[in-house]
């Protein structure tokens, strides 16, 4: 289509060509409604730490140094893994490969089961170090957040492991996955909300 | 039977999941070799601050594939955790400051 002025000729293709279609957002809709408000309940246990890190300065200077930063990296590396390994997931169902999808679940969950194993071990230092939810409010924080996020962890877990064996007896497929997008969508939450509790808890002062 | 053992590997090195998840456990290691030192300077703060927000910009975009998706989840997400971790930043930076003012 033109006009006879030169400027609206370039304006015009913008305006009747359609635009390339943005592609689906991976998972459902009620798996999005519930990571938002996970996200929101995180968001709530982030703002309540960074309200008490103001009122008690010293506990929440010295704690970081009091527990383990290497079971908190270890985790951050076995929770980062997981959702490599769950991104694959999704792309092998995509190309209809069965086996390598099966394969990358069980990578997840053996990074699920791992970082539970972790997580106790953490919590096993602190036990030996004499550190309780009781000790102030530092460690009160610590292990609220911590203890919330491995129940998240360990749901995920379970999540997947559903999903792998719907994938194994063949309910999902190349053309209908929307179930392993949505496990997979709600894991990598798990993942991004880590991705800001190993700074908060272990490495900030 | 060696080149197509090059080729296979080539692949799966260059796959950009697989690059961005290299580049993750850099960052990780780093922040975990800032937590090491006890650095408590405003400075490191707004380092690791940065490297929060860069870890879950790939995280959204490469590993929850919201890149190319609808850009109302991928902001929503996203703005997310830029407000949670300039939050996190300015309060602990805050701390920080008052900390030293104090003399500890």
């Amino acid at each position: 289509m033109h006009t006879s002025n030169p400027a609206l000729d370039e304006l015009t293709p913008s305006i009747t060509e359609p635009k390339t279609k943005a592609a689906k957002t991976p998972g459902s809709v009620a798996v999005w409604v519930f990571i938002y408000a996970e996200l929101a309940e995180f968001g709530f246990f982030f703002i309540g730490f960074l309200i008490a890190k103001l009122y008690f300065s010293v506990e929440f200077y010295q704690g970081p140094a009091q527990i383990s930063t290497i079971t908190g990296l270890l985790n951050t590396l076995v929770l980062l893994s997981s959702s490599f390994f769950v991104a694959r997931a999704v792309k092998a169902i995509k190309r209809g490969d069965k086996n390598r999808t099966l394969m990358w679940l069980m990578f997840t969950i053996a990074a699920g089961i791992g970082y539970c194993l972790i997580k106790s071990w953490e919590y096993q230092l602190n036990e030996q170090a004499g550190i309780s939810p009781r000790t102030n409010y530092y460690f009160a924080s610590y292990y609220y957040i911590t203890f919330n996020h491995l129940l998240h962890v360990m749901v995920g877990t379970c999540t997947i492991i559903f999903t792998a064996v719907l994938t194994a007896i063949g309910y999902y497929n190349q053309s209908s996955h929307e179930g392993l997008e949505s496990a997979a969508s709600y894991w990598h939450m798990i993942d991004l909300v880590w991705i800001l509790i190993f700074p908060l808890i272990y490495v900030l002062r | 039977m060696l080149t197509n053992l090059y080729r296979s590997a080539h692949k799966h090195f260059s796959e950009q999941t697989f690059n961005i998840w290299l580049r993750l456990i850099a960052l990780t290691l780093l922040s975990a070799a800032i937590a090491e030192t006890g650095n408590s300077s405003v400075a490191a703060t707004v380092f690791v601050c940065l490297i929060v927000i860069v870890k879950a910009h790939w995280v959204i975009d490469v590993f929850m594939g919201l890149k190319h998706t609808s850009p109302l989840t991928r902001r929503i997400v996203k703005g997310y955790f830029y407000g949670m971790t300039l939050l996190v930043g300015v309060i602990v930076a805050y701390s920080q400051i008052s900390f030293q003012g104090l003399g500890q």
